[in-house]
């Protein structure tokens, strides 16, 4: 049994302007030791989907409406917050994006980590301020012993983000959530911690979700790659898959706006942009959300009336589309719907 | 941190002078003759007789000078319409009592409004959140006088329970302080909800939840303790206020303590009295002020280091 | 982790020190609630205000000479005629021209350390009060006594001119006092507790605070038991005083509680036995109905004077007194059953009868028509009036009532209410230029009608309408110095009055009411507990019933 299933998981916000269809049919797998790259623009529902794993999303006005997330065959969705809170942390662990704020700024760097050992793994105040050690060490901070007494102050952002990494991984979790770890840093820093991760991935045999925009990010860290749109999944295979055969039209336009340094002429040409943009998640039309910027949809009037289903293309390879890449008989694009 | 403490300590020295030179101008201006308190007359060799006997005669500036003097010397001085009494005596029996009375204020607001304030944030927008800003409001648009006129009414007359007026025993010391705190324990509640809804919107909040702590432990030590510094900081000067500002809650429950006294002094031109009294009251807000900067620093120590 | 409980810890345990601690409780003990049985004579009297002073010198408010005259022994006492009766003086006899009395004090006067009361005992107190150093408020009271005006305001020399003071002791129980002139009230004067002897050792050795309840000596039917400053002064019965045994209660507690709303309340939960004055004008009706309501008569008078410089034909200024209604304010403004004022000299001074005017200028209810009569004779007509009066509760609603009164004159008024010590600096005398109306009230100090009349004297310090007659100052000056018998007296009171408000009278003053005095007195000491004119209550015959 896969370590994460996450099933038709649909998450509504209710507020006074209306329903909020956050994530609405979101649906993968995840193995032990594996790394899952969730890729999309902003707003398209992949930070929603992590919260929703973890439960933290805000329970006014947001809820699970649909859907199951089962880890280790135990359906989260299910749980009471008590219940919740002695998974979190312990045997999920996430780290989020801005490593300037996600630390308590009047709290020590060592207090910050030792709440977390003495509250899933019951240590002793000394026992937990020997391991923090190990941990600030393990992610390679320079005088680690010294530098627990710190408040956060103290460190740069990419010391920090050390920190929030050392503090996920300090009860050993099977899986890690990553939400855009590394956007908030500089180019140089980025990678390091990317390598970081990797590094303790493999050293924790822990799962790992790297939720990003940045598709260079993927092609270097994910197993798999999942393709979120508009709250729904719309492409999910392996990283290999995906970048030599996207099916989608959409991850189609996401790999042909990449910029391709190596071709000739890449000064003088222009960054391919997808024209367009997302539908409104109030209310959603029933049809494929892509359907207004894709360049396919006008050739057949199902996509303005059906909403696709996710269906497996070929092996490991699922897409939501009416016309994925195989099944159009080269037909040329019409920029615009 | 002691040299910060010093440093504030030095430069009320230059506020006291000021706060001086401010009254003695304020009260020059208003004139008045502090030894003609009924509509008799006081015949002019009296007159006399009693301007020399307080200094009155003298320049305005030896007048001053004197007054500085006093201060300086911690002598301020007899009162001029209390006739025998020294405002030293004034103060040192009557000003206790002021001190509790806004001490005990400042409790009920704080044990009252925070947990008030905390409490809607955490349930907002329930029926707990709206009823107590509801609460709140009405505790913040009530005048202090109609609340203590009618809690006098009710738990007094009516139910018997409290006696209405005095200061003598713990019974005395219930109704008065919520009278004076009920305003500031208002305020305190709204700024504790919305500090408390801003720190719970904080990403390190989620973080604490993702880390699986337990929510408990998640609002004491995260939320409730960096929500506080902005009460901190708006309790200091009501610190001050509460206890010069209590003029009409010690009027209306008779209780003996200089905030009374104060504003009579001025409408009877007791200068002696009012001098004293102001530099007294400006003493007690500079104080408060610095424990409560005292307070921030240990609070926040980002500000700690910043002092140092 | 634990640290960090610490500092709120910290606060709150200071906050509750500051409680607990500081600022002393004090036992608000047994005798509180007053006699419920006769057989417990306590009572709680509220006063109102602190006393500024208990020095009879300095004490200028009747908080103060109410507990000054149940603590002390004055030479003289007021009956219920308001006739002077030996107290500590025994007897005393008059001199032929009327200028020196000589009182014989009692043999059993004493202080409460044991020390007797001497004839020294009083030469020494009034001469302290007249001396310049104590700066006391009262020393005109005793101008009328030789030598007591130069001394008081003596620049040097001083010493030399305290000996020339018309008061000596003759021997250990015989007083001696010269006046300036014949004065016929002066024995009404020695009832006023400016006249109390003090006790010489005490005041010389605590200076300034040898009132304090633990350093003061008194003589009277009471001792100062206890005086928590601003809170409480207590008095308990001195049992060694000369006639212990005609006094019935055991002690009286005082309060201070100076809210008028607030004394009403703790009145009505039973806290205290009596109030004395003080009950807030807006809760009068309801309070009159109450069996607790208590009224007297008071020496008093409210009244609107005029800055004549401004105001210069009389024939305006008595258009503008008929105009008044006076039976309308007293009750629907002043609801005190206040006397409406027919003259200025209030009734029950003595020779009332005589000296009362009756005067056409001030009818009860206010004659409009006769008064627009008047304001056609006037020439030059002032239409545009400033009222001015000071910022206490009820004035309001008296100018406007007036002012709505002397509309119907086509008089434009203008009211102005001012701070109190603004006040008095406003109407002086002499009265700033602004003021064309002003109120002000008298209460006498003696019960004689000089004391009312001789403040429209030219020169008064008491007289702020700008009027000056030289006959009336003459008249005034014959009765201070005349020797004159009692009618002769009482017919040149009448004459003042009639050139104040006869037919011919200036008016330059409006009379509108006699005050009263309105008390809430529990019913089982109403029958003893008793204001006299002065608004004093003499403690030593009050009684708690069954």
């Amino acid at each position: 049994m896969a370590l994460l299933e996450v099933k038709n998981l649909h998450t509504h916000f209710f507020t006074r302007e209306g329903v909020v269809r956050a994530v609405d049919g979101v649906d993968f797998e995840l193995e032990r030791g594996r790394t899952l790259g969730i890729v999309g623009e902003s707003g398209c529902g992949k930070s929603v989907t992590a919260l929703s794993i973890m439960g933290l999303i805000p329970k006014p006005p947001a809820k699970i409406v649909e859907g199951q997330v089962l880890f280790e065959g135990r359906d989260l969705t299910e749980l009471d917050e008590g219940e919740l809170e002695d998974v979190r942390g312990r045997h999920i662990a996430m780290i989020f994006q801005d490593p300037m704020t996600s630390l308590n700024p009047t709290l020590k760097i060592g207090t910050q980590l030792t709440e977390t050992l003495r509250r899933h793994l019951g240590m002793s105040k000394d026992a937990a301020r020997k391991r923090a050690i190990e941990l600030l060490e393990e992610v390679h901070i320079p005088n680690a012993a010294a530098r627990l007494d710190d408040y956060p102050h103290r460190y740069s952002g990419g010391m920090r983000q050390r920190v929030m990494i050392a503090g996920a991984i300090a009860c050993n979790p099977k899986l890690l959530i990553a939400d855009e770890p590394s956007t908030a840093l500089d180019v140089t820093v980025q990678a390091r911690i990317l390598d970081l991760l990797e590094e303790l991935r493999k050293a924790h045999d822990m799962a790992m979700i790297l939720i990003t925009h940045d598709m260079g990010v993927v092609a270097e860290a994910a197993d798999e790659v999942a393709v979120m749109y508009a709250g729904q999944l719309v492409e999910r295979a392996g990283v290999q898959d995906l970048f030599d055969r996207p099916e989608h039209p959409y991850t189609e336009a996401l790999l042909g706006a990449l910029p391709h340094v190596d071709e000739e002429h890449v000064r003088e040409s222009r960054l391919t942009t997808i024209p367009g943009r997302p539908p409104n998640l109030v209310d959603p039309p029933e049809a494929c959300r892509f359907g207004p910027r894709c360049p396919y949809a006008s050739l057949n009037d199902s996509c303005t009336q059906v909403e696709p289903q996710l269906r497996e293309l070929r092996k490991g390879h699922w897409v939501r589309s009416a016309h994925p890449a195989s099944e159009r008989a080269g037909v040329p694009a019409e920029v615009g719907a | 941190m002691t040299k910060f403490v010093v440093r504030r300590l030095v430069w009320t020295i230059p506020v006291v002078l000021l706060v001086i030179l401010l009254t003695f101008t304020m009260m020059k201006q208003i004139g008045g003759n502090p030894f003609r308190q009924t509509e008799r007359a006081v015949p002019a060799s009296i007159q006399r007789n009693l301007e020399r006997k307080f200094g009155l005669d003298k320049p305005w500036y030896v007048q001053y000078a004197q007054y500085v003097r006093n201060v300086f010397t911690f002598d301020l001085g007899p009162s001029m319409v209390l006739r025998g009494r020294s405002v030293n005596a004034i103060v040192k029996e009557q000003f206790p009592r002021s001190i509790q009375l806004g001490g005990l204020a400042m409790l009920f607001a704080l044990v009252v409004g925070v947990p008030l304030g905390a409490v809607a944030a955490l349930k907002q927008n329930s029926t707990a959140d709206y009823s107590a800003m509801v609460v709140s409001n009405v505790g913040f648009a009530v005048p202090s006088f109609l609340v203590a006129t009618l809690l006098i009414y009710f738990v007094s007359l009516k139910w018997g329970l409290l006696p209405t007026s005095g200061w003598a025993t713990w019974r005395h010391k219930i109704l008065p302080p919520i009278a004076l705190g009920l305003g500031p324990m208002a305020y305190f509640a709204r700024l504790a909800r919305g500090s408390m809804l801003e720190t719970l919107q904080q990403d390190y909040v989620r973080t604490a939840r993702a880390k699986g702590l337990r929510w408990r432990r998640v609002v004491v030590v995260h939320v409730l303790r960096n929500s506080l510094i902005p009460v901190v900081t708006a309790a200091g000067p009501f610190l001050g206020f509460l206890i010069t500002g209590s003029f009409i809650i010690e009027t209306i429950f008779a209780i003996p303590g200089i905030g009374r006294y104060y504003v009579v002094s001025v409408q009877a031109r007791d200068l002696s009295v009012t001098m004293g009294l102001t530099v007294i009251l400006a003493l007690i807000i500079v104080v408060a002020n610095l424990i409560v900067d005292i307070l921030y620093g240990l609070l926040d120590p980002r500000t700690r280091e910043a002092r140092a | 982790m634990r640290k960090r409980w610490l500092w709120p810890a910290a606060l709150v345990a200071s906050l509750l020190l500051a409680v607990a601690g500081c600022g002393g409780d004090d036992e608000d003990g047994a005798g509180d609630t007053g006699g419920e049985t006769a057989a417990e004579q306590v009572i709680t009297v509220n006063w109102g205000t602190e006393p500024p002073s208990l020095d009879p010198g300095l004490a200028s408010d009747t908080t103060s000479a109410n507990i000054l005259l149940n603590i002390m022994d004055p030479l003289v006492k007021l009956d219920d005629d308001l006739e002077p009766v030996p107290t500590a003086a025994e007897s005393w006899e008059v001199s032929d021209d009327g200028t020196t009395y000589t009182f014989t004090l009692r043999d059993d006067l004493a202080w409460t350390n044991g020390d007797p009361v001497t004839a020294e005992d009083f030469a020494y107190s009034w001469k302290r009060t007249i001396s310049p150093e104590l700066g006391a408020d009262y020393a005109y009271q005793f101008f009328g006594i030789q030598g007591a005006s130069d001394y008081n305001g003596c620049e040097e020399n001083c010493d030399a001119m305290a000996d020339e003071v018309g008061v000596r002791a003759v021997d250990e129980r015989t007083l001696e006092v010269t006046l300036t002139s014949p004065q016929p009230w002066f024995l009404q004067q020695l009832a006023h507790h400016s006249f109390l002897a003090v006790h010489r050792p005490t005041v010389e050795q605590f200076g300034d605070t040898w009132t304090e309840a633990s350093n003061i000596v008194t003589n009277g039917p009471f001792r100062l038991a206890r005086w928590e400053h601003d809170s409480r002064i207590d008095l308990v019965k001195w049992e060694e005083w000369r006639d212990a045994d005609s006094v019935t209660l055991t002690r009286v507690n005082g309060r201070m509680i100076s809210d008028g709303t607030t004394a009403v309340q703790a009145f009505e939960a039973g806290e205290i036995d009596a109030q004395v004055g003080g009950l807030p004008p807006q809760e009068m009706q309801r309070l009159k109905t109450l069996p607790e309501y208590q009224q007297y008569p008071a020496l008093g008078t409210y009244y609107y004077g005029f800055n004549v410089e401004n105001i210069t034909d009389p024939n305006q200024r008595r258009a503008m007194a008929v105009a008044i209604n006076r039976r309308a304010i007293i009750d629907n403004v002043a609801q005190a059953d206040q006397l409406p004022a027919t003259g200025y000299t209030p009734e029950g001074t003595p020779g009332f009868d005589t000296l009362n005017p009756e005067s056409e200028w001030l009818p009860e209810e206010g004659d409009i028509d006769r008064a627009k009569e008047l304001m056609d004779q006037v020439q030059n007509p002032k239409t545009n009036i400033n009222l001015f009066h000071n910022d206490a509760p009820g004035h309001r609603e008296i100018a406007v009532a007036v002012q709505d009164m002397w509309k119907e004159l086509g008089l434009n008024v203008t009211i102005r209410a001012q701070e109190w010590a603004q006040y008095l600096e406003f109407i002086g005398p002499p009265p700033s230029g602004d003021v064309d109306v002003f109120r002000l009230g008298w209460i006498g100090d003696f019960v004689d009608a000089i004391n009312f009349l001789e403040m429209w004297t030219c020169r008064s310090g008491n007289n702020s309408t700008n009027y000056c007659d030289e006959n009336y100052d003459r008249i005034v000056e014959e009765v201070q110095t005349g020797n004159l018998e009692e009618d002769e007296r009482f017919d040149r009171y009448a004459e003042l009055e009639q050139m104040l408000f006869g037919s011919d009278g200036a008016v330059p003053l409006i009379p509108i009411y006699w005050y009263t005095y309105v008390n809430l007195e529990r019913e089982n000491i109403q029958e003893t507990f008793n204001l006299n004119l002065l608004d004093q209550v003499d403690l030593t015959t009050v009684e708690v019933q069954e």
